[in-house]
């Protein structure tokens, strides 16, 4: 029998600031509302700090500071949306101001990347006439290591 | 090294042996305490009371100003020998639930996770979460050949 094709992609959209950028919805296990952060010392730059969930401290991801435009967040500060991400064995916590509901994506509009210059993607969305990032949490994983 | 904080610690004990609570010596800095796990701490003693040499620790972790009035040193002894350290920073001794001890994620530190000097998070059900120096990471970079390794004449107990 042979495999099925996947003919969609379920993804969300969360807006940083103002970048937009997409997000595998499978790899989404919470999506919370504002969550404090506290600051860690000597840790890698996108990672400043970790959130306290529950009994766990999850590592906080501030994307802001992977986009060279955009304000990191500071100490004390927070985003009104925080997803919870499992990626392989980790989890990680990503603020955002704003998220959007699941939207089913043509997988004929995830193409390889090749316009946006986010470096965490391996591919590019087309949808309304934006191309946006669709972040891959595995190449920061990666890069950790 | 990963640290069992619990290891040689004999507050707290249930009857079957497990530890349920755990006690730190709490340095108040902002905005976040540290905890150093108590059964590391040798002695506490006015800064005066001090002929070694000791690591001023509001130097390496200070990022606000209040402090108290009165240097402190604190020996802390671990397997790199006796590392002293100095704070300004007003000091208490709080037992936290073993549960509320927790590590943080490795990726967060990426390569510098070995010679980070903090590894683990207490985050206790009500108030605010607190640092855990790594003791020993702390007295490998301090300390790394024990050179002149203060000795201390007395072993008394936290005098807090």
């Amino acid at each position: 029998m042979p495999a099925v094709q996947a003919i969609s992609e379920q993804l969300l959209m969360i807006t940083i600031q103002s970048e937009k950028l997409l997000v595998v919805a499978r790899s989404v296990r919470e999506v919370l509302g504002e969550k404090t952060w506290i600051p860690i010392p000597g840790t890698r730059p996108e990672m400043p700090g970790v959130v306290g969930w529950g009994r766990r401290a999850v590592a906080l991801l501030d994307l802001a500071r992977v986009f060279s435009n955009l304000s990191p967040l500071q100490p004390g500060t927070a985003r009104a949306r925080t997803l919870l991400l499992q990626v392989d064995e980790s989890s990680l916590a990503l603020p955002a101001d704003t998220v959007s509901s699941v939207m089913d994506v043509a997988v004929t509009d995830i193409r390889p990347r090749a316009l946006v210059e986010f470096p965490l993607c391996r591919s590019e969305v087309y949808l309304n006439g934006d191309v946006l990032p669709l972040f891959d949490p595995t190449l920061l994983l990666k890069e950790g290591r | 090294m990963r640290v069992n904080y619990f290891e040689r610690d004999a507050g707290g004990q249930t009857s079957d042996g497990a530890t349920e609570s755990s006690s730190f010596l709490v340095i108040e800095f902002l905005p976040i305490p540290w905890a150093i796990p108590s059964n590391y701490v040798r002695k506490i003693l006015e800064a005066s009371a001090w002929s070694g040499s000791a690591v001023d620790l509001d130097a390496l972790i200070a990022s606000a100003h209040d402090s108290c009035a009165t240097a402190s040193v604190i020996a802390l002894e671990s397997v790199s020998g006796i590392v002293a350290v100095v704070t300004r920073r007003n000091l208490r001794l709080e037992s936290f639930a073993r549960q509320s001890v927790t590590a943080i994620p490795e990726l967060v530190f990426g390569s510098n996770y070995r010679t980070s000097n903090t590894k683990h998070l207490i985050l206790p059900d009500n108030g605010q979460p607190l640092l855990v120096l790594d003791v020993c990471a702390f007295a490998e970079h301090e300390n790394p050949q024990h050179p002149g390794s203060p000795t201390l004449s007395t072993t008394g107990d936290l005098a807090l």
